[in-house]
């Protein structure tokens, strides 16, 4: 593999995706430590982690950057609207 | 990168799949969270008995393997098929270590007592790893075809198309488990 490959935007990417991973593994694993009222928070920053990775994959993985507008408009909306839906369930679930 | 802008990575058909099954696993999440909230306590003590371990593993296995596919299309495009094949191998490779990992976290829950039937944790648990393992070994199926693809003599730039929709497959088997680790692992 020649050095230039190395250089590709999607190896920073990866590089990051690598550290929010590690990142999210030890917020995760800390969070049974926490106050309660710190709980939701720590729920929240992991699941926008989460979905900030789903697109930095859509867009430098699956080149979805360099696709129509239509079609990365319509993996952007998933992005946002998932992760919204969830925190939204989350955050006024009733038991909770 | 494609040469040109405005490029869809693939055939259409496989993109009208993915969205699809991207529209189902959001559907899967949403109904995973709303029924966790109508019994958080119950959600909450079955986690803490998953390996979160196995779960942030996994998801560096897929992330590297996402990589080498990211590379091994690169390499794909310079015409450099013998490249191409060696990186889909090394994808391939963490696809089995996914497998691997799952099959001692099933193990390991199965000989504690741990089934679908257990609860409602447990029956998203099973049903949702499942369906997504299901797509690993899919996503292995098709990389070993692309290995092939890139490996014989005859391959050429129209053989591009198909490189790039497994690729953007194999893609959506490692982004629906960047959601599903911190749902089921890790949400409190």
């Amino acid at each position: 593999m020649n050095t230039q490959l190395i250089k590709h935007p999607a190896t920073l990417v990866w590089a990051l995706l690598m550290i929010a991973t590690a990142l999210s593994w030890w917020l995760g694993a800390d969070g049974g430590e926490l106050k309660s009222a710190s709980i939701p928070m720590l729920t929240v920053t992991l699941m926008v982690i989460a979905f900030i990775k789903v697109r930095f994959v859509i867009h430098y993985f699956m080149e979805i950057r360099h696709a129509p507008l239509a079609l990365r408009l319509v993996c952007d909306a998933w992005v946002v609207g998932i992760c919204a839906a969830i925190l939204g369930l989350y955050w006024f679930a009733p038991a909770s | 990168m494609p040469k040109t802008k405005n490029h869809v990575p693939g055939e259409v058909g496989i993109w009208v799949f993915i969205l699809g099954d991207m529209l189902v696993f959001g559907l899967f999440f949403l109904v995973f969270v709303y029924y966790r909230g109508l019994d958080v306590e119950l959600y909450r003590q079955s986690q803490a008995t998953l390996n979160q371990h196995y779960g942030a593993f996994n998801t560096l296995l897929l992330l590297a393997s996402s990589w080498f596919v990211v590379m091994a299309v690169e390499n794909a495009r310079a015409a450099s098929g013998k490249q191409a094949a060696k990186l889909f191998s090394l994808a391939l490779l963490c696809g089995a270590g996914f497998g691997a990992v799952k099959f001692i976290e099933y193990s390991e829950k199965l000989a504690a007592g741990i089934t679908i039937t257990s609860n409602d944790f447990f029956m998203y648990y099973y049903i949702f790893t499942g369906l997504h393992l299901l797509h690993v070994v899919i996503g292995m199926g098709v990389l070993t075809f692309l290995i092939i693809k890139a490996r014989s003599p005859q391959f050429q730039a129209s053989d591009m198309v198909l490189v790039e929709s497994g690729a953007s497959f194999w893609h959506l088997v490692d982004l629906l488990w960047i959601v599903l680790f911190p749902l089921l692992y890790l949400m409190k």
